[in-house]
């Protein structure tokens, strides 16, 4: 999986592409919890080039949401392929992170 | 009653590496699959319970046994697909494994139960030797 990281107004936008499984989530977590430990608390991840994630991938996203949440942090995600939100609809988490069909909504909201 | 149109089974050493090797395939066997009522979503649904089901078997298979394998098994049958993961880990007693606690939010527990959404049957059984996971899937 690639990662890009760009940053706009304070808040650190990664792009994902590929795959977040179980072969890919340990580096990612790193990444993520990485620039949280840093200090930053404002973060958006770009799904639009995602074309996968496994329960491996949502594990690590939680973890990054209890780390933000402990610094009064945010993180939002936009751009979903149906496939992706189809999979954050039956783990539950729609209604538990800020999901956005663009860029720039998770920008104005964070 | 007819036999199966694919019968394949890939066995492999328990590493991540293997992952998608195993995905891969679950995609062009689905790829097989001409019933005209297949839903849109069958292959990216099997996908993820095979993804699901082998890494479970690939992360609770015992550290010490190197040579320890996982063997998936993938046959088409007229209105179904049958898949069959097979380990040597300690394996577990499925009716024991809790459903995630969603509005805790937990960290880990999501693979059996992604697996039991997607699939329309999910048996399990421990062996002796190894344990089956067995994922049936209509159309």
């Amino acid at each position: 999986m690639e990662v890009t990281q760009t940053q706009q107004d304070g808040i650190v936008i990664l792009g994902l592409k590929g795959r977040l499984d179980s072969n890919t989530s340990d580096d990612f977590e790193k990444k993520l919890l990485g620039l949280i430990l840093a200090g930053e608390t404002r973060l958006v991840l770009d799904f639009k080039e995602l074309d996968y994630i496994s329960s491996a991938g949502l594990r690590v996203l939680l973890k990054a949401a209890k780390e933000l949440k402990r610094n009064n942090g945010r993180l939002a995600f936009c751009c979903l392929k149906d496939y992706i939100r189809e999979i954050f609809e039956l783990s539950g988490f729609v209604s538990f992170f800020p999901i956005h069909a663009t860029l720039e909504e998770s920008l104005m909201a964070s | 009653m007819s036999g199966p149109s694919v019968d394949l089974t890939l066995q492999f050493l328990r590493r991540l590496d293997y992952l998608h090797l195993a995905t891969g395939v679950s995609r062009l066997v689905c790829e097989t699959i001409k019933h005209p009522s297949l839903p849109g979503n069958f292959g990216d649904e099997v996908e993820l319970a095979v993804s699901e089901a082998c890494t479970n078997a690939i992360r609770h298979a015992d550290d010490a046994d190197a040579l320890a394998t996982v063997a998936i098994s993938f046959r088409v049958y007229e209105n179904r697909l049958v898949i069959e993961v097979i380990d040597q880990g300690a394996g577990f007693d499925i009716d024991e494994v809790p459903l995630p606690e969603f509005d805790k939010h937990p960290e880990g527990g999501y693979g059996l139960y992604i697996i039991r959404t997607v699939m329309d049957e999910v048996h399990y059984t421990r062996g002796d030797h190894d344990n089956t996971l067995t994922m049936k899937k209509y159309f």
